[in-house]
């Protein structure tokens, strides 16, 4: 969160959503910052590119796949390729876009859904005829692979909620430390969306008022 | 050089109830004329918090540079609205209720810059830590 926000705002929680959501935070790739893999956002639409635009993101619950793909959406949008993002509902019965959206794909589309494993076995089948029919690409995300090529295993390690967590407190903060991130994260491992909820409260709190 | 934007609002204590009418200043400057596509104003309230995002627009005006005499959006406008009675600004540990006046400048090369200026509306006490 800048400088200038936390000037407008003095009780501004730097946990509350408009600073953690997707988006908000750039992506962190490397060993160095915790999360496996070293591939950089223009390497990964190179591979998704070699891949005839096809590829998923796979990881668990809040380990930064919807973060990913919003670093990934200009560096594709660079590419030449025109983003439709559609986000899948529990239960959907219906696709996420409806077939007069599906009739303006063509071979420099690039579909992306979010939450893909949430779509009924018959409506993957038909979200890939419509795909392979225009020659649109599709990006999933997903918890488990599901048979696209994978272009990327998002996981967070301590170190990475630690440096997450620095990276958003005020540089006067004293009062939430690295061992409240190692206790958060022991409880909830792999999900920084809900370690970051427990630092909203923490902060809630813990600070003066 | 990065365009400069200005937002005042006449109040200086920022300090309004409902039914208060706001008053704010906006101006533009280090830009050519013909390089801004619009202008839009607003005054609106969303919410802040750990759950999902609200927001409600009060006011809003957009302006492009036919709306203006001389075509040019630059020199300092003044817009007024008159506050309504909900939702009051609240600072809770769950959520918070923020008020502001908001410009955004858009310019022909797709650049976007915008400039928001806080306010509170009502008197709502912040929410407290319970005795303990």
């Amino acid at each position: 969160m800048n400088e200038n926000r936390r000037r407008l705002f003095p009780d501004q929680n730097p946990f509350s959503t408009v600073a953690v959501k997707p988006g908000a935070i750039v992506f962190r790739f490397g060993s160095n910052t915790g999360v496996r893999g070293g591939t950089e956002a223009a390497g990964l639409v190179t591979k998704l590119q070699e891949n005839n635009w096809r590829g998923e993101i796979v990881g668990p619950h809040g380990s930064g796949k919807s973060t990913l793909l919003q670093t990934l959406f200009p560096v594709i949008e660079a590419a030449g390729r025109d983003v439709r993002y559609y986000v899948a509902k529990p239960k959907d019965k219906q696709l996420p876009m409806s077939a007069a959206d599906q009739a303006t794909w063509n071979e420099s589309t690039q579909v992306v859904i979010e939450g893909y494993e949430l779509m009924s076995r018959r409506n993957r089948k038909l979200l890939d005829r419509a795909c392979r029919s225009r020659d649109a690409g599709l990006l999933i995300t997903c918890h488990t692979p599901q048979g696209l090529p994978t272009l990327f295993h998002t996981a967070i390690t301590v170190e990475l909620a630690i440096s997450l967590v620095e990276q958003l407190l005020p540089p006067d903060c004293n009062f939430i430390s690295a061992s409240d991130v190692r206790d958060s994260f022991a409880r909830h491992g792999q999900n920084l969306r809900e370690l970051l909820f427990e630092m909203y409260d923490l902060y809630e709190r813990c600070r003066p008022r | 050089m990065e365009p400069l934007l200005s937002l005042q609002i006449a109040e200086p204590r920022r300090i309004y109830q409902p039914g208060d009418e706001l008053e704010c200043e906006c101006q533009i400057d280090a830009v050519e004329a013909h390089e801004i596509q619009a202008v839009e104003t607003s005054v609106l309230w969303y919410t802040e918090g750990k759950g999902d995002e609200d927001l409600g627009v009060h006011y809003f005006a957009r302006r492009v540079p036919s709306d203006s005499e001389d075509r040019d959006l630059r020199p300092m406008h003044r817009f007024t609205t008159t506050l309504p009675n909900s939702p009051l600004s609240y600072s809770g540990k769950i959520v918070k209720v923020r008020w502001c006046a908001r410009v955004r400048l858009f310019l022909k090369k797709g650049k976007e810059l915008y400039l928001e200026q806080p306010f509170t509306l009502g008197n709502v006490a912040t929410a407290q830590d319970a005795p303990s």
